[in-house]
């Protein structure tokens, strides 16, 4: 009996052990993709820095791990006595070099294609406070503000977290796809951040100071984001939600003052 | 007796070097203002005032847009709205525009304006002849005020800028009692 | 350090409280900045076990949000100004004079008086966790506007940083005088030991860059305090400079942490591989050029703030050039290691854990400097992951390594090999089990600096808590161990190590009080 328990209970550790990581799922482990097209160049760098990263790091700590296997007192070998070696160091001065070069060309490119926020169709302003956010579509009336929308209860473990606990607002972004948008972001009080991974969009907002940045969402649906620069208490309490939607869809929904809340998509929040 | 006079000699420069440093922590202010002048960094745009004979009378067939918006820090009290939001514009031209302001308190409202200018390369070629901004605005209880202001974007200005933001802030002047 | 006053009977110095008070002896010194930096090494573990705690599952558990942001800035300032720079300079203060064949060092009376200042400058600012409105809980990094949001415990903050400042300049231009004048004939500046060439170059980046902390941190002091608006827009003022004129202190500060420790590790490397170093002439260059390199890069902490786009590109590409160095750096260390006839005491298996691990945290810098990339990873776990790798086991293993390689040598006794490795393996397996999981979170999209999440991190969070809780419990055999050591154990040879090379291996073990009152002759 006891024998038995013992066994289920190693079994069940060993279980929940392996359920760690597939719990979570690998590809949440990544950077997103995203819905962008600079989003995705993003990404591409992305993988494309940590490959070399895991190149260079198998070569050097191979050479590391051979010497420390091979080259040790225990196996009564007699050290060498080499040292300084101009090629040597020429080279392995030359090739890192090479390598950053050829990183740095489309780390630029992908920065400059970043900053072009010309021939914007759609120009929205934020601005942080302490601890919400307020948009403003330029040259409408649409303007509100936008804050976290779990319970407190859940927040004080009174009661069980919803799935998307601590990444649900009152009022959702509403966006159209496939158009050239540009945000203007200010600060009310102290610095914020406005992040959305999926748009591979990040920027802070400082008071008194505007900053801008583009986007031309592809694909519509639910992206979620927060606040990336620390603001005070309510820091991690000040998500940003945005629905982006086809321009049909958007334009009832700016017609309607943005009042309504697109249904569809607003009834798998809950 | 000669060490001592060598010793009172390191004093005095030691001493001049801190009042030294002490007095540049405060001319970094204008250094600062100076090389976001000439760099455009931040977005931080120029108070100064332009002669307007500087402009030649070229004016460029390039047309760009340019946006006016603010930030109302205390909608309540103080509201501060650009009275028209976009312009189409060719540099090298002045052009005026206005911004409305609105005292919604029971009291005296002194501040400033506080330009910011987006994308921040743009800053340096936004020039203003004649700005609300240049100066501190006391708005009465009640009083609704229009704010004037002239303005020409430079022709030198790289072709790839088409849009420019500038966005003013209304910020009260600050009581050092407050603050604290 | 007892046994250390028994051979030295015939100097004449207070004993007891006073002797610890009053020395100019660099080796007191040094040890009081050892012992120093191990308390407050525990004080701050406490606070990062505090995160931890409330990290350790979704939902506010334990302490309230502000708190928690007090703890996340009390934990790196303590961190940083308590533990990593008091222990380098610890260890200066200990093995410079000796290394270079000076019989103390410079200025020993401003010695006494840089270590002397700590204790006042972190009881200050330990003392605003009890006061009204908080402990600073505006990051370390004391971004305006939210730091000149705190309470009564802003003034604190500030002369706590210009004691330390002040402090660290003093302890820096004695190293310097010390390094420039009291060298024995014959020891030409590129025959010192690399851990004396590191702290130089350290020494020098400390007077360049900590003035400019103390300024900074004056102007938040008048614009809270005294109306001035130099990071206020409403006055004319901008928070971003701040931002520059912290950066600019920032970068320069992250190398003087990591900087004795690549002095650390180049002297234990040769050592156990039985063979000298490969390049050291190159060494030395590469330090000078990764000194020179990190006043150029400060912005590339701030690539979010909205700079012009030449801003971006250049502060990416002079980023990615700090690199080159480094791996230089890496490059000769297994270099020094191929072919040699290793043995792994403890110091060597910290040594190449520092490599590994520096390493990896090397490689994501070199992520986060890839800008665009850097707009997902900045502000995110995957930086805290980052630094972590650097510092702690970067700097905090190599402060180890030197303890275990030097302990034998200050106390005359040897510690306790296996416990020594034991020590090692554990805070190997946990520091990993700590912070390698925040780099998925980081990715994954979990900001610093916060107390609750969502639930996706939730997994990794725990793992990292369960990792933070072991690696502070792993620390308490490093105390048994140093307390174990200064009592007795087996006698260490003068030599200590088989394949030691330096004057402070001349020396006995313990050395005398005084050492090297007649300079050594160098070959």
């Amino acid at each position: 009996m006891n024998f038995l328990n013992l066994k289920k209970v190693s079994l069940l550790i060993a279980l929940g052990l392996l359920s760690l990581p597939a719990h979570a799922g690998w590809l949440d482990l990544n950077m997103p993709k995203g819905v962008t097209d600079i989003s995705n160049e993003v990404y591409g760098l992305h993988m494309l820095i940590l490959y070399i990263c895991i190149v260079i790091g198998v070569l050097v700590f191979g050479a590391m791990f051979w010497s420390i296997l091979k080259h040790r007192k225990s196996r009564g070998v007699t050290p060498a006595t080499f040292h300084e070696s101009t090629k040597l160091e020429f080279l392995w001065t030359i090739v890192p070099f090479a390598i950053l070069i050829g990183m740095a060309v489309p780390a630029t490119k992908t920065l400059i294609k970043m900053y072009d926020t010309s021939d914007s169709e759609i120009h929205i302003k934020i601005t942080g406070y302490q601890w919400l956010w307020q948009y403003e579509y330029l040259n409408t009336d649409v303007s509100f503000y936008s804050k976290l929308s779990t319970p407190y209860k859940e927040i004080y473990n009174q009661k069980e977290k919803n799935i998307n606990y601590l990444q649900e607002v009152d009022r959702k972004l509403v966006l159209p796809i496939n158009k050239k948008i540009r945000f203007l972001l200010t600060s009310n009080d102290v610095l914020h951040a406005w992040w959305v991974p999926d748009l591979a969009l990040k920027k802070d907002a400082i008071p008194g100071f505007i900053n801008e940045m583009a986007v031309v969402i592809k694909e519509p649906g639910i992206y979620r984001g927060r606040c990336a620069e620390l603001c005070g208490r309510h820091h991690g309490f000040m998500p940003i939600v945005i629905e982006a939607v086809e321009q049909d869809e958007y334009d009832q929904w700016l017609a309607n003052g943005g009042k309504v809340e697109s249904t569809d998509l607003a009834s798998t929040e809950k | 007796m000669k060490d001592n006079k060598l010793n009172m000699g390191t004093v005095k420069k030691l001493v001049f070097i801190c009042v030294f440093m002490f007095f540049f922590s405060f001319a970094l202010i204008p250094l600062y203002n100076i090389i976001c002048d000439v760099t455009g960094l931040n977005g931080n745009t120029s108070n100064l005032k332009e002669k307007a004979n500087t402009f030649s009378e070229v004016v460029s067939s390039e047309k760009l847009n340019i946006q006016f918006i603010s930030h109302e820090v205390n909608k309540n009290k103080l509201e501060f709205k650009p009275k028209e939001f976009e312009m189409i514009i060719s540099p090298g031209k002045v052009y005026s525009t206005v911004y409305v302001a609105t005292n919604k308190s029971k009291s005296k409202i002194i501040g400033q304006a506080i330009p910011s200018v987006s994308p921040n390369e743009a800053a340096k070629y936004l020039k203003k002849l004649e700005c609300f901004c240049f100066e501190e605005q006391t708005f009465k209880p009640g009083e609704v005020v229009e704010l004037p202001l002239y303005f020409a974007i430079d022709e030198k200005m790289p072709k790839r800028i088409k849009t420019i933001t500038l966005s003013y802030s209304f910020f009260e002047a600050i009581e050092v009692s407050k603050k604290n | 350090m007892s046994t250390v006053v028994k051979d030295t009977h015939h100097d004449e110095h207070p004993s007891g409280i006073m002797r610890w008070l009053t020395t100019t002896n660099h080796k007191d010194i040094g040890s009081l900045y050892l012992w120093f930096s191990l308390i407050m090494f525990f004080i701050g573990g406490l606070m990062a076990l505090v995160i931890r705690s409330e990290l350790f599952q979704p939902g506010l558990q334990f302490v309230d949000p502000q708190f928690f942001n007090s703890m996340t800035t009390m934990h790196a300032l303590v961190m940083i100004f308590g533990v990593v720079m008091p222990a380098f300079t610890g260890l200066a203060n200990w093995m410079i004079p000796i290394m270079i064949g000076g019989p103390d060092m410079a200025l020993p009376r401003m010695n006494n008086y840089s270590f002397w200042i700590m204790p006042f400058a972190f009881s200050m600012l330990l003392s605003t966790l009890f006061m009204d409105g908080g402990a600073p809980a505006g990051g370390w990094t004391l971004y305006p506007p939210l730091s000149l949001q705190t309470g009564d415990a802003f003034p604190f903050l500030i002369f706590a940083i210009h004691f330390m400042g002040l402090s660290s300049i003093m302890g820096a231009i004695n190293i310097v005088a010390t390094i420039l004048n009291m060298r024995a004939p014959g020891m030409t500046l590129m025959k010192m030991p690399l851990f004396v060439w590191t702290w130089l170059i350290t020494a020098f980046l400390l007077i360049a860059v900590m003035p400019v902390l103390a300024g900074g941190v004056t102007m938040l002091l008048t614009d809270k305090f005294f109306g001035t608006s130099f990071f206020n827009a409403a006055g004319g003022g901008d928070p971003v400079m701040f931002q520059h004129i912290f950066w600019f202190f920032g970068h320069p500060e992250v190398y003087i942490l990591i900087l004795p420790s690549f002095g650390v590790v180049s002297a234990i490397i040769p050592t156990f591989a039985r063979k000298p170093l490969f390049g050291y002439s190159s060494m030395v260059y590469a330090t000078a050029s990764i000194a020179f390199l990190s006043f150029i890069v400060w912005a590339h902490h701030m690539f979010t703030v909205g700079m012009p786009l030449a801003g971006e590109v250049f502060f990416m590409l002079a980023t990615m050039l700090i690199a080159v160095p480094t791996g230089v750096k890496v490059f000769n260390w297994v270099t020094t290691m191929w072919r040699g006839a290793m043995t792994f005491e403890t110091p060597m298996l910290f040594a190449i854990g520092f490599i590994v691990m520096f390493t990896i945290g090397g490689f994501s810098g070199l992520m986060l400097a890839i800008t665009p990339a850097d707009f997902q990873y900045h502000d995110t776990y995957f930086v805290v992951a980052h630094f972590h790798y650097v510092l702690v086991p970067g700097s905090v293993f190599a402060i180890m390594a030197a303890v275990y390689f030097w302990l034998p040598k200050w106390t005359g006794n040897m510690y306790p090999e296996t416990l020594g490795k034991v020590h090692f393996w554990l805070s190997t397996f946990f520091v990993n089990l700590t912070f390698f999981p925040m780099h998925f979170v980081g990715l994954a999209g979990m900001p610093r600096r916060i107390p609750d999440y969502s639930l996706q991190f939730a997994d990794y969070n725990m793992i990292a808590s369960i990792g933070a809780f072991g690696f502070g419990f792993a620390q308490l055999i490093f105390v048994y161990l140093i307390f174990k050591t200064i009592r007795g154990g087996e006698k260490a040879t003068d030599e200590v190590w088989e394949g030691a090379e330096g004057l402070e291996w001349t020396l006995s073990s313990p050395p005398p009080y005084h050492s090297f009152n007649t300079p050594p002759v160098i070959k």
